[in-house]
């Protein structure tokens, strides 16, 4: 690779030294800007080792959808790029297409769950940062707008994805290998339910959700191991305090918003490190307190939550209490030990007619402040384009392609 | 631990001496002194490395003495402590590396792999790569000495499957 005409003062690095050691540490903006450098690069680029070892040292972003557009934000440089949401997937105003309402992201890769009108449900996966090409995945019977969704790995590295619904009347779980393309049905019975099935985190190839029990309505963390394929309860107590909702139907651009008529503030999952849990609270309270709860590691034998940190001041975002997932805020605990949050900021909360518009702001919030405050996104006040973003989760970007 | 010094010498015929156990740091001379090839009277010759390079290589190793050492795990220090220590290592090597030409950091990069210090290549490349974050593919092609052997029209292909990454 190394040029013969030097018409470059630098020492020529060895290929294999570039290729080994730099562009693995390149972010995946720019990887994917350098594919147009040389055959080599481009070939490399889709090697599976590179794409491993890049992964391995990929770093978090947060990505929403938002009217037709990706949006992926980059905490630490404050870079954000827009992507198309590609035509498969495009959410289209007039409701002839498919909009995308939760996103679980694994190793780089969407499931995503998309919805046509009320019912007409379908999922597919999709690499935001590669082409733009959607697998859909087939269901073994139709998809239902009850459908919970799982996304994962099991111990070999399969992806898997995993369906069920969370009622006492379900019998099983179905879980879908991308290798061998067949659905397998597992009995099961469920004596828990979802509490905030928006609220879902893929960690190191298994599931977790925030559940409660249908006896006594007991919160606690439920997981879903893929390489056992088995539901495993962690986290018997819960943290804070979270309300039974209230189920309240609004109109809100022809489908149907939950939303809760007392809440008892907002309640988001989240990773922490590789191997524990995160999670942040936000009280109902006239004063603004948000709360950051983490486990130990979820595979201990005992799992607990310790709080993490408290922050209450008058200049915190106000997060919005919906059940579904948006203008849902994200967040994830930096190596500083303050959180990174991208969420939308509701500008008239108090006015019903004009929940919703709302504008998009980053938060580096820590103990008792909070270092960085920026507006992503102006707010957009339009009749026709919702204000508050689709979905959003936190993502590590790869270059792991779609599988086959 | 003794404080053996042993002798370095630059391919432009600089002498350094250096502890042994910092000289450790680098796997090739660690070999060395386990074959018991290295005469102490004698300096080691280092073919591939200038003085002003090997002086940077020497700096870095004296200052990672001790750290990364497996059998020197003190006992059970706090983490606060760890993080600490940590923090004190991250300074340094940002004040080290900051400043520090690209082409420098070539050669660092260079005598690290060929001496084999895992940790300062590790450094050295994040840097690097920290470096050419948001240069444009002339720019990087240039820094690596690298031809460009698409066509214009395969280039154009390529931009324009990932255009937003050019924006």
């Amino acid at each position: 690779m190394a040029s013969s005409s030097n018409l470059w003062y630098f020492p020529a690095l060895p290929s294999e030294v570039i290729e080994e050691n730099i562009l693995e540490r390149i972010p995946i903006e720019d990887v994917v800007r350098f594919k147009s450098i040389c055959k080599e690069w481009y070939e490399l680029f889709k090697e599976k080792r590179f794409i491993l070892k890049h992964l391995n040292l990929s770093k978090e972003r947060f990505i929403r959808i938002y009217h037709d557009k990706v949006e992926i934000f980059n905490p630490v440089t404050l870079d954000l790029s827009y992507l198309p949401v590609p035509s498969e997937l495009r959410i289209d105003l007039t409701g002839s297409s498919f909009p995308i309402i939760f996103m679980i992201p694994c190793d780089g890769l969407l499931l995503c769950h998309v919805i046509e009108g009320m019912y007409d449900c379908k999922i597919a996966i999709w690499n935001p940062v590669l082409s733009s090409r959607v697998k859909w995945i087939e269901p073994s019977r139709p998809y239902d707008s009850c459908d919970t969704f799982g996304f994962g790995y099991d111990s070999y590295n399969n992806y898997k994805i995993l369906r069920f619904e969370s009622f006492a009347t379900s019998k099983e779980f179905e879980i879908y290998d991308l290798k061998s393309k067949l659905w397998r049905a597992f009995p099961t019975a469920f004596d828990w339910s979802l509490f905030v099935p928006y609220q879902m985190l893929s960690m190191k190839g298994n599931m977790y959700w925030i559940a409660e029990t249908i006896s006594n309505s007991e919160f606690f963390i439920q997981s879903f191991d893929f390489s056992r394929e088995t539901f495993k309860p962690i986290c018997s107590s819960f943290p804070v305090k979270i309300g039974v909702d209230t189920v309240v139907v609004l109109p809100d651009f022809g489908e149907i918003n939950f939303v809760r008529n007392e809440p008892d503030g907002v309640v988001v999952l989240s990773g922490f490190g590789e191997d524990r849990l995160s999670l942040l609270h936000q009280h109902p309270t006239r004063e603004i307190k948000i709360e950051v709860w983490v486990t130990n590691k979820v595979t201990d034998a005992l799992v607990s939550w310790t709080k993490y940190f408290n922050v209450t001041r008058p200049d915190l975002p106000r997060f919005r209490s919906p059940l579904t997932s948006h203008g849902n805020p994200t967040y994830f605990i930096h190596k500083t030990n303050g959180i990174m949050l991208w969420c939308d900021k509701i500008l008239q909360e108090e006015d019903e007619e004009h929940v919703g518009y709302a504008c998009a702001c980053f938060y580096e919030i820590a103990e008792g402040e909070i270092r960085k405050q920026i507006e992503t996104r102006p707010p957009h006040v339009s009749d026709t384009v919702p204000s508050l973003c689709r979905c959003a989760c936190v993502y590590v970007p790869s270059l792991v392609p779609v599988p086959e | 631990m003794s404080s053996n010094m042993i002798m370095l010498k630059s391919s432009d015929g600089a002498s350094f001496e250096i502890e042994e156990a910092a000289a450790r740091k680098s796997k090739i001379i660690a070999n060395m002194i386990e074959v018991e090839c290295v005469d102490e009277d004698k300096a080691i010759p280092l073919q591939n490395v200038t003085g002003n390079i090997l002086a940077l290589v020497i700096e870095y190793c004296n200052k990672h003495i001790v750290d990364d050492d497996d059998d020197v795990a003190t006992e059970e220090a706090s983490e606060e402590e760890e993080e600490a220590k940590k923090k004190k290592v991250d300074d340094w090597e940002a004040e080290f590396m900051n400043s520090m030409s690209l082409e420098t950091m070539f050669e660092l990069l260079l005598a690290a792999n060929y001496l084999n210090i895992k940790s300062l290549i590790d450094l050295v490349c994040q840097t690097i790569a920290n470096n050419i974050k948001d240069k444009t593919p002339e720019e990087v092609r240039k820094i690596f000495s690298i031809e460009n052997d698409f066509t214009p029209e395969e280039e154009e292909e390529i931009r324009k499957e990932n255009a937003w990454a050019f924006g």
